[in-house]
């Protein structure tokens, strides 16, 4: 019920996917035929020269904060965040023993803290994913990184096809159907380190007057209710959402849409041509695929149009909608406001006139949908954000620690004051000057929330129609 | 891109050719009007091979375009991953080529112009993905296909050994006349080649399709590509029992005063 975006109170939320389920669900593996013959077996290096070689990727992988492993039960290496899996053979090795040893004493092996560093398994078999994290990263957010990941492994193959290949092989070299999607992976990490909706599971929306957004909900929804098997629409510009129609019954997951969201904003030859392709959205249905049709509204507006359905023959309905749907928003001024809305300076939290508010985050509890204003000074360099986002990510994990109604938390750090205030339908996490009193504090909290009042209009998305 | 227009049109030889046509002046206008507004024509000028009888051809098709006939066909490109399928076919609509290009995910879809004779056919292309994963989506995009285009590497001779898979298995999956065209790609890599031209050649022949080869890179036979596919169309088309996917329309209209005042704009603009 959380996280979904557009979820109806009065809607009974027993997602019948299996209607949806598309027919489209064998990746064919037709061994030695078309698939490219990888060497199951690299050969193994000689033992001395294994040792040096090993100090000096251990070295390099030292260097990095952060590291993603994806291994199969069997051992196999799938993707490494850094540096080239092929050379990490005794690593992965070691990976494997670590788990089965636990597992053979039925338990299961979910972190190892050493100082600083924390490593982190995630074992959803036929997969394992390890994380690495030298910068003392709650143990909640490691985990969700990895569920990221192979979330995106899923939406590339779907549930049903990992489980089916290594089911058939056990040894499989995964890396022959990840290959190209790496890249995919590599992003998403990167995502979930810097973005607040990743922290807070939820959305950004693009700010603009809620009359424009619901003109161009109107437009998308006139063309999109007419389509038999379409089952979502979403209008993105870059990282922010415009506007979302759905099928009646069917919501979509934050995560899922983070997955589409990162999938559009590191492809750039959507922007050239439209796309067809198969995603699987693991979230609303991780056994099937569903279709894309992807493209940019038009060549002056860059604002993404995502349709997707469970017709695979669908495809020139859809274009054919799009182009309707662009014409009668050049008509009607949408692509327009879109336009002005991507160019204009994002609100700024200074109009809210706050003494001693810095930053905020703001989230929308029932509409799973995050407001954070642009980093003002002080906070000006990469690094400093860096700093400010893992405060606010450790406040956001305490906050919603499981089994624990913690409301209220007031932290004077040597840098920053900060006030996390968490009710029924709002989190809210501020930054202050470090000097702030907490009668200071609890005060911008109430003058806060009247002006959001007035603003949420614009910064979110309260009209969510379904067809 | 106006001056390039105005001294290929002060080289001799191709004045003489003009003169011979009586259509120099005519000509110069209504070639100048085309090319600032119709990127149809981009690749050839950018193309390094379009000589002066080439551009001269164009001029005429389009100067006959009243009463055209117009011809929509549906080209799939297949072939493994990286061989630069995607590369090409952005190199013929866009005239632009990348170093850096991501794999594509699923396929995509573009118009591509050909004009010829007194056709205007219009190319709808898919380009299809390389990568293994999506192996099984691709009967999807080659459904009715009227023609395909199964790209290999020079320098990589898995991609060609690949070509074969391929073929045999539109084959089984279609039931309408498809033109096959195998195409060998990178022939820019000189040193790394692996595949032949005669090779390339010889296996094309043996499973009935046309041989072509082509680079990116170095921007060589891309525009051909689709000129010998759009005229392969053509003569499945105009032979004695044309399918029935593949339909010519006539189009009776003149080109329109509209269109040359937009043209004429559009010419302002680039000025
Ligand atoms: N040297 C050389 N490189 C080329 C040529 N054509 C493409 N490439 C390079 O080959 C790589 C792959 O090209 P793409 O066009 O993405 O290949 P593709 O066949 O579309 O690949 P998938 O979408 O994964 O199936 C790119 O790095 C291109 O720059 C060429 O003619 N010569
Ligand atoms: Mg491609």
């Amino acid at each position: 019920m959380v996280n979904k975006i557009g979820y109806d109170m009065e809607e009974t939320q027993e997602t019948d996917t299996t209607t949806l389920i598309s027919d489209i669900n064998d990746i064919a593996i037709q061994d030695p035929v078309v698939s490219k013959s990888v060497t199951e077996n690299e050969p193994v290096p000689s033992s001395s020269e294994q040792g040096s070689s090993y100090e000096i990727l251990f070295d390099q992988l030292k260097e990095k904060n952060k590291h993603i492993f994806v291994l199969s039960t069997a051992g196999k290496p799938i993707y490494t965040r850094f540096g080239n899996e092929n050379q990490m053979a005794s690593l992965f090795g070691l990976m494997i023993a670590l788990v089965s040893v636990t597992q053979d004493s039925n338990d299961t092996l979910q972190s190892i803290c050493c100082g600083q560093t924390r490593i982190v398994f995630l074992n959803k078999d036929p997969l394992i994913l390890v994380g690495v994290s030298q910068s003392s990263e709650p143990y909640d957010q490691i985990k969700k990184q990895l569920t990221y990941v192979y979330n995106n492994i899923i939406s590339t193959l779907t549930l049903t096809q990992l489980k089916k290949i290594f089911h058939n092989r056990t040894n499989f070299d995964l890396r022959r159907l990840m290959s190209g999607s790496e890249r995919l992976i590599d992003k998403l990490i990167t995502f979930t380190e810097n973005d607040p909706g990743f922290l807070l599971d939820s959305i950004s929306c693009l700010q603009m007057p809620s009359s424009s957004r619901d003109k161009i909900t109107q437009t998308i929804l006139t063309q999109c209710s007419k389509i038999k098997n379409l089952v979502f629409g979403l209008l993105i510009a870059q990282k922010h959402v415009i506007s979302i129609v759905r099928m009646k019954k069917y919501s979509l997951h934050v995560s899922d849409i983070h997955l589409i969201l990162n999938l559009i904003n590191s492809t750039e030859s959507f922007k050239t041509a439209e796309s067809w392709t198969p995603i699987c959205l693991p979230t609303f249905d991780s056994s099937g695929y569903m279709h894309a049709h992807i493209s940019y509204l038009a060549e002056d507006c860059q604002a993404c149009l995502v349709l997707l359905t469970i017709d695979h023959n669908l495809f020139f309905t859809l274009s054919d909608a799009k182009r309707k749907i662009t014409e009668k928003m050049r008509c009607n001024d949408c692509l327009h406001a879109i336009n002005e809305a991507i160019i204009r300076q994002p609100i700024s939290l200074a109009r809210a006139n706050i003494t001693g508010l810095r930053h905020l985050l703001y989230k929308n509890k029932n509409r799973s949908q995050h407001w954070c204003p642009p980093f003002t000074s002080p906070y000006n360099t990469d690094e400093l954000q860096q700093n400010l986002m893992s405060v606010y990510c450790s406040l956001i994990s305490q906050i919603n620690f499981p089994g624990r109604t913690l409301k209220v938390i007031f932290q004077q750090l040597t840098a920053e004051t900060m006030l996390a205030w968490a009710t029924e339908d709002v989190e809210l996490y501020m930054t202050f000057e470090p000097l702030v009193s907490k009668e200071c504090a609890t005060n911008a909290v109430t003058k806060l929330t009247q002006w959001m009042k007035k603003e949420e209009d614009s910064l979110f998305i309260f009209n969510i129609p379904m067809f | 891109m106006l001056m390039s227009v105005v001294s290929v049109y002060s080289a001799p030889s191709i004045s003489s050719n003009t003169k011979q046509l009586g259509l120099e002046s005519l000509l110069i206008t209504e070639y100048i009007c085309v090319v600032a507004s119709s990127c149809l024509l981009k690749p050839l000028i950018n193309d390094d091979n379009s000589d002066a009888s080439t551009i001269i051809k164009n001029i005429n098709v389009l100067h006959s375009r009243r009463g055209c006939k117009r011809l929509s066909a549906k080209l799939v490109f297949m072939g493994s991953q990286g061989v630069g399928k995607s590369s090409i076919i952005t190199r013929y609509i866009k005239g632009d080529f990348k170093k850096e290009c991501e794999a594509t995910i699923g396929a995509s879809f573009m118009y591509a112009k050909v004009t010829l004779r007194d056709y205007q056919i219009t190319l709808k292309v898919w380009d299809t993905a390389g990568q293994e994963r999506f192996r099984s989506l691709v009967p999807m995009y080659y459904r009715n296909a009227d023609a395909v285009a199964i790209v290999f590497d020079v320098s990589d001779r898995d991609s060609f050994n690949q070509v074969k898979n391929w073929i045999n298995e539109v084959r089984k999956n279609t039931d309408t006349p498809v033109v096959y065209y195998v195409v060998g790609n990178k022939t820019d890599l000189l040193d790394s080649r692996t595949i032949m031209y005669d090779e390339g050649e010889e296996f094309a022949n043996s499973v009935n399709a046309h041989y072509w080869e082509t680079s990116v890179y170095s921007n060589t036979g891309i525009q051909d590509l689709f000129t010998k596919i759009g005229r392969n169309l053509i003569e499945i088309v105009e032979s004695s029992k044309p399918p029935a996917n593949l339909k010519v329309e006539i189009d009776p209209e003149e080109v329109s005063n509209n269109d040359r005042i937009n043209n004429s704009k559009i010419q302002c603009c680039t000025n």
